[in-house]
């Protein structure tokens, strides 16, 4: 089974892709992507590393501007699927 | 609302901890695929390219073309374009295009224009990505260029900066909301292509594996 990544381990992937003053405020989860800054090929990258930090394949689900925690989500039921 | 019980890594059991936060609307990306623009396509190109909230992007920068000289305009000087759709809806993401092709000095430009109704423009992004695989496999380019206005900059993030090359900047080139805009060329070349961004991005293009890459960082 998928182990949750840690808050932390999102900050620290998404300080990649955008300033750190935005991620180290409280409620990164529930702050959407584009919110972030986080858009264009960044948002595709930062999907990239999670998948690649969690071992899960890049969910196929509906395009939406997803807040971080909705993006993790994804990543579990994504892996629920492959057990 | 989602809260990790600690800093640290939570193992999730029957996930429903995690999972009573409603799904309907859930994330992320749609399987794109690349389709040849269709006659069938033209209402759709058309309400994009001259949706006044998002038209000054494109290259009729508010004009209203007929539907005639729109349908002439849509294939001016292009090489190869397409309609990114997803794969199980068929709901279209974007347009795009690849023109301005010089075969004798290895060249090309390339544009995408993102459905205004998708708000994240993940969908486009990819298909952009695959339009580039699709003309560094079939032709003979060095390099494909960008022409960005600098008011679309922060559309494509950083990745200007990683990926793209800053190759010419046209000084106050295009009029926009009382005020003019530099255009700014970039290039992708395809060494960069090759090395950098294909396997960066290689999960996008349906030549994924599990093992591949380039994570930015490792789990600790």
């Amino acid at each position: 089974m998928m182990r949750v990544p840690s808050v932390a381990l999102v900050r620290q992937l998404l300080e990649h892709y955008v300033p750190a003053e935005r991620t180290e405020r409280d409620g990164v989860y529930e702050r959407s992507t584009a919110d972030l800054g986080l858009v264009g090929l960044d948002a595709l990258s930062f999907v990239n590393d999670l998948s690649n930090v969690l071992q899960v394949p890049v969910p196929t689900v509906a395009e939406s501007s997803p807040t971080v925690s909705e993006l993790v989500l994804a990543f579990v039921r994504q892996s629920g699927r492959e057990d | 609302m989602f809260t990790p019980e600690s800093e640290n890594a939570m193992t999730i059991g029957n996930g429903s901890t995690v999972l009573t936060r409603s799904t309907d609307s859930l994330p992320f990306l749609s399987d794109v695929e690349l389709v040849p623009v269709r006659p069938e396509h033209f209402g759709e190109l058309y309400r994009w390219s001259t949706d006044p909230a998002s038209s000054f992007r494109w290259r009729f920068s508010g004009a209203t073309p007929s539907p005639e000289q729109f349908a002439v305009a849509l294939w001016t000087d292009v090489l190869c374009q397409f309609v990114a759709v997803d794969r199980a809806t068929g709901a279209p993401h974007g347009l795009v295009v690849c023109y301005g092709a010089s075969h004798k000095d290895g060249y090309a430009y390339a544009a995408v224009l993102g459905n205004p109704s998708r708000p994240t423009g993940t969908g486009a992004m990819v298909a952009l990505l695959r339009l580039v695989d699709h003309v560094f496999t079939h032709f003979a380019f060095r390099k494909i260029y960008f022409e960005i206005p600098e008011y679309n900059l922060t559309q494509f993030g950083s990745s200007i900066h990683k990926y793209l090359t800053v190759e010419g900047r046209l000084k106050e080139h295009t009029f926009y909301r009382g005020q003019y805009a530099d255009q700014v060329i970039t290039r992708l070349s395809r060494v960069t292509w090759d090395d950098v961004v294909q396997p960066r991005f290689a999960r996008f293009l349906g030549a994924a594996s599990d093992s591949d890459a380039g994570s930015a960082i490792e789990e600790r």
